[in-house]
């Protein structure tokens, strides 16, 4: 059953009381909207809280959900408000940068564009490397500011299309791809910085 | 990173500037090719390419981290609780 059905048919169960079909639904978002609240505020109890009550707020309005969109869309538009909340409610809603700052950092037309070094791209496949290379990349993740990160969550972990993830964002699809293009230069950016820094 | 394009051709300015939509399959046919003959012209471009590939694969590979399942665990109780009281 294709995926957007399969949705649908949990909805209407759980619509119509079943609370097993509310967990079936939890099964199939949990990891998703775990890793879009622990990638916002990276810390395991606050996602938790946020997690929660994404999950709360979908089982209390699932009676409003009209399938204009896919359910998918709507959930992560829940879960994000859920992870803005917390985030505004703790006053823990830091820029790690500010945006004025990473734009500067971001903006393609002002990146003098450097020859990488050779090898750089299979240096990178070094298994013993790939682990440093995946905290070096987690936290270049996490400097980037909240509106360059979710959209990179949502587009190149969770694999949404560049319209959904306009869609959940109420961006417009141009801001979308400039955004996400943006925050791909810059994570690759850190990658090469940090290997060029580890040059034999 | 520079080399010599033919008329019409992107620069590697502008390949730089298209790289996500040409990795995303979203340029329309014609811009696509001139890219792609590009990249095969232009090592450095290549190289380019093959590294802002890298980065992506290699951050979607350290963040699909699962929810842990004792949170999973939390997460079920607080529900059902909940969804009692509803």
């Amino acid at each position: 059953m294709p995926v957007t059905d399969l949705d649908t048919t949990l909805v209407e169960r759980v619509r119509g009381g079943d609370k097993s079909a509310f967990e079936d639904l939890m099964l199939r978002y949990e990891d998703k909207v775990y890793r879009l609240a622990i990638g916002m505020m990276k810390n395991r109890e606050d996602a938790l809280d946020a997690v929660q009550d994404a999950f709360l707020n979908v089982y209390r309005k699932i009676d409003t959900f009209r399938g204009e969109s896919a359910f998918s869309t709507w959930l992560y538009k829940i879960a994000l408000n859920s992870v803005y909340m917390k985030l505004r409610s703790r006053s823990r809603h830091e820029q790690t940068e500010s945006l004025d700052d990473l734009e500067h950092i971001l903006d393609p037309a002002r990146v003098r564009i450097q020859m990488p070094i050779r090898g750089w791209s299979e240096r990178a496949d070094d298994r013993l490397l790939r682990k440093e290379l995946a905290q070096v990349l987690r936290e270049a993740v996490a400097a980037l500011p909240e509106e360059y990160r979710i959209i990179f969550t949502l587009r190149e972990v969770e694999e949404l299309s560049n319209q959904e993830v306009a869609d959940i964002l109420g961006l417009s699809l141009a801001a979308t791809k400039t955004r996400l293009h943006r925050a791909r230069l810059f994570l690759r950016q850190s990658l090469s910085r940090y290997l060029q820094g580890n040059v034999a | 990173m520079s080399h010599p394009h033919r008329p019409g051709e992107p620069t590697c300015r502008q390949v730089f500037e298209l790289l996500s939509e040409f990795v995303d399959g979203e340029l329309a046919q014609p811009e696509h090719e001139s890219l792609s003959r590009h990249l095969e012209a232009c090592p450095p471009c290549e190289e380019f390419l093959k590294t802002f590939q890298v980065a992506r694969a290699l951050c979607r590979e350290s963040l699909l981290q699962k929810m842990p399942d004792e949170l999973k665990d939390r997460l079920r109780c607080f529900l059902r609780d909940q969804i009692k009281k509803i």
